[in-house]
């Protein structure tokens, strides 16, 4: 079951709506492809492995929701342009 | 500008903070052969206590801070505030502030600026890492972490070096830049492709607040103990000048 803040958002990504559940899917493949034996410190939140990151993309938790929004930020910066014009 | 010292906290107690830890003791390194009087709180001794007087004894002229962080604070062993907003931020005034911690530039950093710091260079977001967990033991010698970790050191060396804090941040976006292309282009691994969003993210949230022409100059310990020896000398002459002129006075009397 979805939950979180943007559980039935559309989102505009890149000129076609796309829902949450969606883009949720879309992160989860593509934290599938990190390789085994490497870990994502993510702050004080911690430090997780590929399968932590997945469950908390699932359940849509705070690190869920912060993994999605790093991976976004990369995808969408396919289309703004990377470096110089892409910064923040 | 006032020399100053070189002052770093770098906590141990959890695996994040321990790769810090791990790197910042190269730029420590780097600092004393560069023969800068070198201030290192390192585990237990990142802590508020220690920081505020060592910073108020030494009076370091760049303050390197490596722990977690949000907006309202940095923090040191057992994730303790070091560094907290509306609290001691006034203690980093003519300081030269990098912290390698998560959000605190965005209130904190701002704060310092406000409050006196001469710049304060940090991430206004998450500041995000992948590591190889087979790395445990040799953290600083961990590839993986080494293409997010050594720009952050270069910042921290280009200051040492006496570059500006614009300069010392260009050079670390730029470290940033070359691996992010390098591993933009297609002959670029799957495991180098896969850091792409970790490293764009810690590039996008790198700021530099404040003066970015401030630069630091460095004094040795020996400059140190020297103007510690002048001191003493001075306070004893004073005291006893005191001591002549109220034998005098009595003599007189």
């Amino acid at each position: 079951m979805d939950s979180g803040p943007c559980r039935n958002d559309k989102v505009n990504f890149m000129a076609a709506k796309v829902s949450t559940k969606e883009i949720r899917q879309l992160v989860i493949e593509r934290i599938k492809t990190l390789s085994s034996g490497r870990k994502i410190s993510i702050g004080s939140e911690g430090s997780f492995s590929k399968e932590e990151l997945i469950d908390h993309v699932k359940t849509g938790d705070k690190i869920g929701e912060k993994i999605v929004k790093v991976q976004m930020n990369y995808l969408r910066s396919f289309k703004l342009g990377f470096l110089k014009d892409n910064k923040k | 500008m006032k020399k100053g010292s070189f002052l770093l906290t770098r906590p141990d107690h959890e695996p994040t903070v321990s790769y810090l830890f791990a790197w910042a003791e190269k730029v420590l390194k780097s600092s004393q052969k560069k023969n800068i009087f070198s201030i290192d709180l390192p585990g237990k001794e990142a802590n508020k206590n220690k920081f505020v007087s060592s910073i108020k004894k030494f009076k370091p002229a760049f303050i390197f801070l490596n722990g977690h962080g949000s907006q309202n604070s940095v923090t040191g062993f057992d994730n303790k505030p070091i560094l907290s907003f509306a609290d001691n931020e006034e203690i980093t005034r003519d300081a030269v502030i990098y912290a390698l911690s998560c959000q605190s530039a965005k209130r904190l950093g701002k704060s310092c600026v406000s409050d006196g710091a001469r710049s304060y260079l940090g991430y206004n977001d998450d500041f995000i890492f992948v590591f190889d967990e087979n790395s445990a033991g040799e953290l600083n010698k961990d590839q993986t972490a080494s293409y997010f970790l050594d720009p952050s050191n270069d910042l921290a060396e280009s200051l040492l070096q006496g570059k500006t804090s614009g300069t010392a941040i260009e050079i670390s976006q730029s470290a940033f830049e070359q691996s992010i292309i390098k591993f933009s282009l297609s002959d670029a691994t799957a495991e180098e492709r896969e850091l792409l969003p970790y490293l764009l993210w810690d590039w996008q949230h790198q700021v530099c607040l404040g003066d970015s022409r401030a630069k630091c100059e460095f004094i040795s310990e020996e400059e140190y103990n020297k103007q510690r020896v002048t001191k003493f000398y001075i306070l004893i002459s004073i005291i006893i000048l005191f001591i002549i002129i109220f034998i005098g006075f009595r003599f007189l009397r």
